[in-house]
């Protein structure tokens, strides 16, 4: 008869404890992740609603005259960017000298549901632009947007062709809808109805924002499961996982006509790519951005693959315009080892001479 | 020998999720296509949909039954959410006010010059503009 806890009820008794003790190991990783998370001294400049503007405290003798603000998605928190010290691209660009600042959008609740892409592409993100000015003395703005932060990023330079954006830096930013095959095919085929979902909860649920996510590789979240079990021996290796699988289920709720107009122009008529994606009745043309402009993805990119993200570079009207293919994943190209000993550096060095 | 047979259920789960792990892409990537179908798309939608109506019946069904034991509804505890979320808002307000308040009173005087240059980058770094560097 092969073993088992049944034929065995002492080994039972002692896998449960054994179950026990991971459990209470977990637990106090994940308290000294909490304590650790977003700890890059920084001050709160701005608060506009939910939106929290933050200027990241410089640590070098002298900063790069041009200060650079970073954009992230609705629908994520913030913080993958100061994920922890060793492991926060904040705290690496603070060291190298940048000047940084972050909006947080915040979260929005159901009284915000009337917050469109308008909203954050011609009202705050200009609004930070200009408390940042007012704050650093200085005209000029670099921009870095990841993922959906990248689309606002995108679009604002786009309306703002002579505005005060010197350069714009974009991660793992989708801009031809037709590359996001699932999106489209759950919009496009009859079946999920995105009015339905903004009439009845206003904002859509974060429950639901990561069930859209899980529904992209369906199978990863009960690998990274089995990678923690059998990897419970080695504390600093969970504590980078949890990190980033933390901050992936802590999702934020996407404003209802934001949601909307996004699933409309963007992933159903693929309007950016067009010509036709409006803000305030302005059709954005992407041919208008002439700034230098970087473009970041990843080669195993399952949010945003490449069939979505690899037209920006070739779309912008910039002379002075690179793609760089990184290995790695979605989260991985922002927060992941590699990020820390060759993507950021390589970032880096890109930004500085478009900073002085 | 309860030991041993312990160490090698225990090896034995390590290998299947091993097994599971180094799968666990093409498995998923199976699962998205048959998700892509236009049919199985439809279907997830219409799913989304028809709960979405569920959970408003659910939501209206339990309101009245709460009430009559006088208890929260779910709307009661997204109204308080609401109103900690624009207290959150306000205290914020106060604090940028305070900083900006506690900046000029600085006037800039702690303020690092902004004359950093592009090779203080290489020098400290070690890092470089060529993008094949990391490839």
């Amino acid at each position: 008869m092969p073993p088992s806890s049944k034929t065995h009820p002492g080994d039972n008794g002692a896998s449960v404890g054994v179950m026990d003790s991971h459990r209470g190991r977990l637990a106090a990783l994940e308290e000294e992740m909490v304590r650790e998370t977003a700890v890059t001294p920084k001050e709160l400049i701005y608060a506009r609603g939910t939106l929290r503007l933050y200027h990241y405290l410089p640590q070098t003798p002298d900063v790069f005259r041009i200060p650079i603000l970073l954009v992230m998605s609705l629908v994520s928190k913030p913080y993958i960017f100061d994920l922890t010290p060793g492991q926060s691209l904040v705290e690496y660009l603070v060291r190298a000298g940048f000047d940084v600042y972050l909006v947080d959008w915040g979260v929005p609740r159901l009284e915000h549901r009337g917050l469109g892409v308008d909203d954050y592409v011609a009202d705050l993100i200009p609004d930070c632009i200009a408390k940042i000015q007012a704050q650093s003395g200085v005209m000029d703005v670099n921009i870095l947007g990841y993922c959906l932060g990248g689309i606002f990023a995108t679009l604002y330079a786009a309306l703002n062709p002579t505005g005060p954006l010197s350069s714009l830096l974009l991660i793992a930013t989708p801009i031809n809808s037709l590359g996001m095959e699932m999106q489209r095919k759950l919009l496009t085929t009859d079946g999920l109805d995105p009015d339905l979902i903004v009439d009845k909860l206003g904002n859509v649920p974060p429950a639901m924002i990561e069930a859209a996510f899980q529904m992209l590789r369906p199978l990863q979240k009960a690998s990274g499961q089995f990678v923690l079990i059998n990897k419970m021996d080695d504390p600093a290796f969970i504590k980078a996982t949890l990190r980033i699988s933390r901050w992936g289920a802590d999702a934020l709720p996407f404003p209802g006509r934001a949601f909307l107009q996004l699933a409309h122009d963007f992933i159903m008529e693929n309007r950016i790519v067009t010509g036709d994606f409006e803000i305030r009745g302005k059709k954005v043309d992407l041919r208008e951005i002439s700034v230098p402009v970087l473009h970041i993805v990843a080669q195993h990119d399952h949010v945003v693959p490449s069939a979505a993200s690899g037209d920006l570079v070739r779309l912008v009207g910039s002379g002075d315009k690179e793609e760089w293919v990184i290995k790695g994943g979605h989260v991985s190209l922002i927060a992941g080892v590699a990020a820390v000993t060759k993507t950021w550096p390589r970032l880096v060095s890109w930004l500085a001479p478009r900073s002085i | 020998m309860s030991k041993n047979a312990g160490t090698d259920g225990m090896d034995l789960l390590n290998t299947w999720r091993e097994w599971f792990i180094q799968n666990e892409r093409a498995w998923s990537e199976e699962l998205t296509g048959m998700m892509k179908q236009n049919a199985v798309a439809q279907t997830i939608g219409k799913e989304i949909n028809a709960a979405l109506y569920g959970q408003e019946m659910l939501t209206q069904g339990m309101a009245a039954s709460l009430a009559m034991f006088n208890m929260p509804t779910r709307d009661d505890i997204l109204a308080l959410g609401e109103r900690l979320g624009r207290l959150e808002d306000s205290v914020a307000r106060q604090e940028a006010s305070l900083v900006r308040l506690q900046n000029s009173a600085l006037a800039g005087s702690h303020a690092p010059q902004r004359t950093r240059k592009a090779d203080a980058i290489s020098a400290e770094h070690g890092g470089t503009a060529d993008p094949n560097a990391a490839q």
